[in-house]
This record gives structure tokens, C-alpha cells and sequence, in this order.
């Protein structure tokens, strides 16, 4: 991960003729993935803009490709400096606002926004005063560490200067990710909630109502009418379709039976596989650390894991045991060895229910290319692994019938 | 009669939504180091200097209600536009210095506290951590209603100086007349005095916590006409009251050419004249004067921050939801009391640092003052007048040049008595 206060002004090369200007801003889309798209640079006070696919790297030199600059702003693209750094934003899970002192940006799998850095090192960075000064602290036993907010716990305060009212939740609501919705409403009481789901629109519902805990899809479904319960259902994923329809044991047949054909006849087969638990093919060998954890400490807790038969993913939880990132071994040795976790963790982690069907299992096993995923609770908490060996023989047994 | 009632009562409640921040801020103008230096003023130059109370109201009016314009259109303070426009560096030195320059300011209102206590004989050693430790339990304890009303009952009694100038019994006609028509011509002693008087008037801290206190009491746009003339009346009340302080030392202290130094002494010398209970009143308004100082400029600094830095600050929540505001609060007031309770402490020095530093630091507030009341993307339609520009920006370089100037002259000329 790369802060931008580390970029920001830095020269822009070309990767032919010589120095482009300096970095000023970066351009990313506000909505789903916060991707960057853009870089803006500028020369002489003149400002051009160069796509994202032209890049060849960031760090530790920025180096761009030649080619034709200078596209335009699409929608929802939103600029870091401009409207993120400096700004307000909302800390959704600690509910209060904050100010923006750095923006942390995450380079792999693409260059992305990871989240902003709130706390004081994220000023002192900017005055080149980060490591004198902490560990100048460090002296007096004080271990200053970044206080860092991941773009889905935030929502910017002001997007393209159209001011968000604070005070009116849904028009709040309606700025925001439906992840990150989800993870606001689960803060409120599930009345709350379904009187929130009520005011939206199916489609937005269907996917605030997927990154909800199963707990709050259980109570919610059992108090909602059924015709919007149906409509609810064929929108979301098939996987959390059957995963929502598993907790529903009373409800279940009623709403299959109003589903349409082909929805209905796709949920039905991923249920039938559904008497296989996942719980039979965990397993419990799994080594978690926290965000804050250095590289070199993670690297220690490696050393001591003689006994493990399979460790390929360091898992992330914060302080509460929730699930919040993953690092695979190889992007651990890599790193520095005093860099944070934080900065090498991605943190949208692919996941599995306890009541999650083998077939579904296998299918995100696959299509992410992940050897192994962990199995959670509602809370996020881990309860142990499937690996790709764990599902071996299940999938053996598949391919011979 | 029904009818009427309920307008009554819509009245009120637009009153209790708007009242508060220009009063308490302009009133909090004339804290113990502007009741210093209005008597010292008017110890010096007699009926004259009373000529420069209405430019002065003129330049605190318009100050005043630019920044509570700024607040209420863009619901933001100071601090954060000028993070939010003029990016980290700036704001940290920004901080810096408001920082540095209200702590000057804090110290100056302690120390009034400190000689008013002598006064009434009380102990200073006793009564000063009283104070702080009954403020900040006040302030950090009680709900933001509450706060403000104590704030401005605080304010009643600066009345107090209005029965001390009565009985001071001055020259009503002159001093009407001296008002609106100059009786003296304008040497550059007295140039720099008006400086002085207009420096202790309109400061930065003020600018500051008039945007910061009108955000926190959320006043909605609907509102801004009523909250303009909120702080038109309280600049007007306020030098009212100075123009009540300058005539009982002008009757007193001046008619009888006593040197003094500072508001305590001006209590003092305004006893054989007018009798006890006038120099009682008089000590008394010092009293409320510096106590009210010493709650506003801390909290304009803890806002201030609050709004750089991104840290929750407001009155309206309670103590561990906005540690790093109240804490801020409180530690300027301890370190200023321990300052100032030091045998070595030297009131002359700090005044003198404190209004030249101020002096030099309002231009640039002026300049960022003008900067977002201009910008339509903020301001929408309510962007500055050309007369409010041309005021604003012709009291920015009369600060300047006149506290430059100011500073030079108290410095080199060593006029004693210059304040």
C-alpha cells in the first residue's frame, strides 16, 4: 500500500521522453470498488489527465506510459484531493466524523482506494515528520499508530461538492455503498431496518439485504409480506438465496413456490446439496493477527506453526474477533518487515456460512482461484477453514456420479 | 388577542433560536484586557478618544457578521474551511499561531481575574484554581443550554459599569457630543492608542469563535437575517458598555490626571472621586469581564482545533465523547493560571506581545475572511456587498499598519503611557 501524501507533487516520468510534471490528484470511482482511474498531472499550471491503463508504476517511481491524455471524467468519478483529502467524512462504525489527513492507496490486485488515514502520523507525514517523531515517542514507551478508516467503514461527508445533509438519513443512505449500508444498518434495530429496506427500491434492497449478517436476513424475512420476500429472493445472489432460504425452515416452501421457473429450479438444486455441512470438512488449524500487528511480528507468529498442515492466508480480525482482511504468505514476505498489516491486507475477504452448501463452497473456491476460505458466524467471527484438500473428495464423488 | 399571542411567541422562539453567539462574542470582546485598555485610553486622552468608539462599532459589526454569514450559509467554522481550501500546511500554521496569540489573551484575562480577587480582598492562590476548576466543570459538565445561558446572565453584569459611570457623574453633553464630533486633533500618540482600543475589539479569536459557535448552535439559513441583527445589536450593546467605561475613568481619572496602568488600578483610582461603591462596581465588571475571557478564549482555540484537525468538539456532547476538546480547554487555562499566579509574571510585557501579535495575525483572518465571503461556491448568493469588501479590507490595513506602527513607537519612542 502507498499513502498519497507520498505521492502527491511527486514527478510523473514518461516511460520515453523525460518528466511529464507532478502528480496533483487522483481520479476514482466513488461507487462499488473505489478503483482509480485516472492520474491528474500537472506542468507549468496546466493540469492533463492520464487513464489509470497507462501507468506502469506508482511506487517507488510514478511512470507512465506515452500515449493519448487528457479523457474525461466519467460518472461517479470523484477526485482524492479535491473531494476526499482534508474532507469530513463519517466513520460508520464509530459513528462520529472525522477529518481526512492521508488517503491510503492499495496497489494490488489494481490501484484502488484502501481507505484514509485519520490519526496524527497522518499530519505528521505530510511535514516528512512521521518517523522522527514516533520514534521519538517510541523513546517514552508511546507507540503511535496510524488510526486508519477502510473505505467501506466511511462515507464522504460532501461528494462533488452536492452536500450530503447529515441530519436526513435516507438521503444519507442513499449516497452510500449497499455493503457499507449494510454494515450502517446493522447497527439499528431490525424495526429499523425493515422500515429502512422498506423505502427502497428492489434492486437496492436485494443488495443491501445480501451483505447483511444472516441473522438480521432471518428476522427480516420472517416479518416481511411475502410478495416483496419474493421479489427480494430472485434478486439476490443464488448462493445467499439458499443461504437465506436454509433459516427460513417455515417460510421456505411457501416462497419457493412463488418463485419464477428458472430461479426456482436453480435454488432448488444448490438446496438439495445443502445436507452436506460444512461443518463435517473444517478445519480448525487457522492463524489470525491484527491489523496493527507489524510484518515482522506476523512473520514470528509463522515460525511457531510446525504443526499446521496447511497455512497459505494470515487471517486479519480486529479487536471484537470480527473477520476485517486477509494476507497470503507470499505478499507477507515481501512486504517490509516494519510495515502494518494493514497496508498488505485486501480487505474484502471471500467467505463461507456454517449452512453454506459444499457445491457453493466449491464454486467460490474456484472462481476466485483461493485455496482455501474461512468459514464464519454471523458475527464475523472465524470458526475454521475449507480448503481446497477438504473439498477433494466431495468433489471427487460429484464427478464420478 | 389570540392572534397576537402566537406571534409573541414565534417571536421568542426565533429569539431563543438566534441569541448567543454575536452577543456573547462581541460582549466577550471586552474582556479584562479591553476593560485595561479602554481605561488607559481614556485615562490618557479625556472626552476625545470617545470618537473612535463608532468606527470601531462599524468595523466589529461588519466583521462579525461576515463570519456569522459564513457559518450559517456554509454550516461549517473557520478552521474547517480553511483546512478544507487551504489544505494541512497552512492549517497547522494557522493553529499555530491562534494558539500562540489567544494564549497571550488568556494570560491578560487571568491576570485581570487575579487583581479583581485583589480588590475584594480575596486570595488569589484560593480563588484563581477555584475559578478554573468551577469553569471547566461548568463548561465541560453541563448541557450546551445551560452553558450559553450562563453566559449571557455573565453578561447582565457588565451593566455594572454603566451605574459606575453614573456615579462618576461626567459631563453627559460633552461626552454625547464627543461621540460624533472629534474635539481633538489627532496626534500620533493618539493614532496609536485607537489602534490599540480597535485591536482589543475586534480580535482574531473572535472571528473564530463567532463561525465555530454559530455551527455549533446550528442556526439554519432561514434564520440569517434575525442572526444579523443578533450581531449587530450585540457589537452595539457591547461598546456601549465601553463607551460606559471610558467615561467613568474620563470623569475620574483623567479629570484628575492620575497615571494608572491597567483596570485594577483604574478601580482604584476611581474611588476618591466617586465613591466606593462606584470602584466596587467597576471591580466588579473587571471581575465578569476576565471570567467570561477566560471561558471564551480557551473554548475558541478548542473549537478551532476541533475544526482543523477533525476532532469531535462541541458543547453539545458530553465529556468523553469530545476528550481531546475539553481537555484542550482546560489546559490552557491551568498553564495560563500557573503563569500568572508566578511572582515574576509581568502583565505589561504579555499585553504587549499579546495585542501586537494579535494585530499582525487579524489581517491574515481578514484575508481568509474575504477570500470565502467572495466565493460563490460557498457562499452561494450571499457572497460580500462592495461596501462590505471595501470595509473589510480597509479595517484589515488599518490593523496592520497601525499595530506595526504601534509596535515600533511603544518600542523605540518609549512614550510611557502609549498602550
Amino acid at each position: 500500500m502507498i499513502y498519497f501524501s507520498e505521492l502527491k507533487n511527486r514527478s510523473v516520468l514518461s516511460s520515453e521522453n523525460g518528466t511529464l510534471g507532478v502528480l496533483a490528484d487522483l481520479i476514482f470511482r466513488a461507487f462499488d470498488v473505489p478503483v482509480i482511474t485516472k492520474l491528474v498531472v500537472t506542468r507549468d499550471g496546466q493540469s492533463s489527465i492520464i487513464p489509470v491503463s497507462f501507468v506502469k508504476s506508482l511506487s517507488p517511481k510514478i511512470v507512465v506510459n506515452d500515449g493519448q491524455t487528457d479523457t474525461a471524467l466519467t460518472e461517479n468519478e470523484i477526485y482524492v484531493t479535491k473531494n476526499i483529502l482534508d474532507q469530513q467524512i463519517i466513520d460508520i462504525k464509530g459513528n462520529k466524523i472525522v477529518r481526512v489527513n492521508d488517503v491510503v492507496i492499495q496497489d494490488k490486485p489494481q490501484f484502488m482506494i484502501a481507505g484514509v488515514d485519520i490519526g496524527l502520523l497522518g499530519v505528521l507525514r505530510w511535514f516528512h515528520l512521521e518517523n522522527p517523531i514516533s520514534s521519538f515517542l517510541r523513546l517514552f514507551g508511546i507507540n503511535v499508530v496510524s488510526q486508519f478508516l477502510s473505505w467501506g467503514d466511511i462515507q464522504p461527508l460532501e461528494l462533488n461538492r452536492g452536500k450530503v445533509v447529515m441530519r436526513q438519513e435516507d438521503k444519507k443512505l442513499r449516497r452510500l455503498m449497499p455493503e457499507d449500508l449494510a454494515d450502517h444498518l446493522e447497527k439499528m434495530s431490525i424495526k429499523n431496518i425493515s422500515k429502512v429496506i422498506d423505502l427502497m427500491d428492489d434492486r437496492l434492497a436485494a443488495e443491501v439485504v445480501e451483505d447483511l449478517n444472516l441473522t438480521y436476513q432471518q428476522s427480516l424475512f420472517q416479518t416481511m409480506p411475502i410478495e416483496r420476500t419474493v421479489k427480494l429472493i430472485e434478486r439476490v445472489d443464488p448462493d445467499e438465496a439458499v443461504d437465506i432460504l436454509l433459516s427460513l425452515p417455515q417460510r421456505k416452501k411457501q416462497i419457493l413456490s412463488r418463485l419464477g421457473p428458472d430461479k426456482r429450479k436453480e435454488i432448488e438444486n444448490l438446496l438439495k446439496h445443502s445436507g452436506t455441512p460444512i461443518g463435517g470438512l473444517m478445519t480448525s488449524e487457522f492463524l489470525t493477527c491484527y491489523p496493527e500487528d507489524s510484518v515482522s511480528k506476523v512473520r514470528g507468529m509463522v515460525k511457531k506453526t510446525q504443526e499446521f498442515s496447511f497455512l497459505k492466508y494470515i487471517y486479519v480480525i480486529n479487536h471484537d474477533d470480527h473477520l476485517t482482511g486477509v494476507v497470503n504468505l507470499h505478499e507477507l514476505l515481501l512486504a517490509n518487515w516494519d510495515a502494518p498489516i494493514y497496508k498488505i491486507m485486501v480487505p474484502q475477504v471471500v467467505v463461507v456460512h456454517l449452512s453454506t452448501p459444499i457445491e457453493i463452497a466449491i464454486k467460490r473456491l474456484l472462481k476466485y482461484k483461493l485455496e482455501a476460505l474461512p468459514v464464519i458466524d454471523d458475527k464475523r467471527k472465524i470458526l475454521g477453514l475449507v480448503t481446497f484438500d477438504d473439498i477433494a473428495q466431495p468433489l471427487m464423488d460429484r464427478l464420478i456420479l | 388577542m389570540k392572534n397576537y399571542l402566537v406571534r409573541l411567541k414565534t417571536i421568542l422562539i426565533i429569539i431563543a433560536a438566534v441569541v448567543g453567539p454575536g452577543i456573547i462574542t462581541a460582549f466577550a470582546d471586552n474582556d479584562a484586557g479591553g476593560v485595561a485598555t479602554y481605561s488607559l485610553a481614556a485615562s490618557k486622552f479625556g472626552y476625545g478618544i470617545l470618537t473612535t468608539l463608532v468606527p470601531i462599532t462599524i468595523v466589529l459589526l461588519i466583521t462579525q457578521e461576515i463570519g456569522a454569514r459564513i457559518a450559517i450559509v456554509s454550516e461549517k467554522g473557520l478552521g474547517d474551511l480553511i483546512r478544507e481550501r487551504y489544505r494541512i500546511k497552512v492549517s497547522v500554521f494557522i493553529f499555530a499561531l491562534l494558539l500562540l496569540v489567544n494564549f497571550g489573551v488568556i494570560l491578560q484575562n487571568l491576570s485581570g481575574l487575579k487583581s479583581a480577587y485583589g480588590l475584594f480582598g480575596l486570595n488569589i492562590y484560593v480563588f484563581l484554581p477555584l475559578t478554573v476548576a468551577t469553569l471547566f466543570l461548568f463548561v465541560a459538565g453541563l448541557s450546551y443550554n445551560i452553558v450559553e445561558k450562563f453566559f449571557l446572565a455573565l453578561i447582565v453584569f457588565y451593566t455594572t459599569y454603566i451605574f459606575s459611570a453614573i456615579l462618576a457623574k461626567p459631563d453627559w453633553t460633552q461626552a454625547a457630543v464627543s461621540l460624533v464630533y472629534p474635539t481633538r486633533m489627532p496626534t500620533v500618540d493618539y493614532l496609536f492608542t485607537s489602534v490599540a482600543v480597535l485591536g482589543t475589539t475586534v480580535t482574531a479569536w473572535g472571528q473564530f469563535f463567532i463561525n465555530s459557535y454559530i455551527k455549533d448552535k446550528k442556526i439554519s439559513l432561514d434564520k440569517l437575517k434575525y442572526s444579523r441583527w443578533e450581531v449587530y445589536i450585540g457589537a452595539l450593546l457591547t461598546n456601549l458598555i465601553s463607551f460606559f467605561i471610558m467615561v467613568a475613568v474620563i470623569a475620574t481619572v483623567y479629570k484628575n490626571q492620575i497615571v494608572i496602568s491597567d483596570g485594577a488600578e483604574a478601580a482604584l483610582a476611581i474611588k476618591p472621586f466617586a465613591g466606593p461603591f462606584a470602584s466596587y462596581l467597576f471591580a466588579f465588571g473587571l471581575l465578569v469581564a476576565g471570567f467570561l475571557g477566560s471561558a471564551i478564549v480557551p473554548l475558541a482555540t478548542a473549537y478551532a482545533f476541533s475544526e482543523f484537525f477533525g476532532y469531535e468538539g462541541s458543547l453539545d456532547v458530553k465529556f468523553h465523547q469530545s476528550r481531546v476538546f475539553y481537555i484542550l480547554f482546560l489546559l490552557q487555562i491551568v498553564a495560563g493560571s500557573i503563569l500568572v499566579l508566578m511572582p515574576e509574571f509581568s502583565l505589561f510585557k504579555i499585553t504587549l506581545a499579546a495585542d501586537f501579535l494579535n494585530g499582525m495575525f487579524l489581517p491574515l483572518i481578514i484575508y481568509f475572511l474575504y477570500r470565502f465571503a467572495n466565493n460563490a461556491d460557498i457562499m452561494g448568493r450571499y457572497t460580500n456587498s462592495r461596501l462590505q469588501n471595501y470595509l473589510l479590507l480597509g479595517s484589515g490595513a488599518a490593523i496592520f499598519i497601525g499595530s506595526l506602527v504601534g509596535l515600533l513607537g511603544k518600542l523605540f519612542l518609549s512614550t510611557p503611557g502609549v498602550v
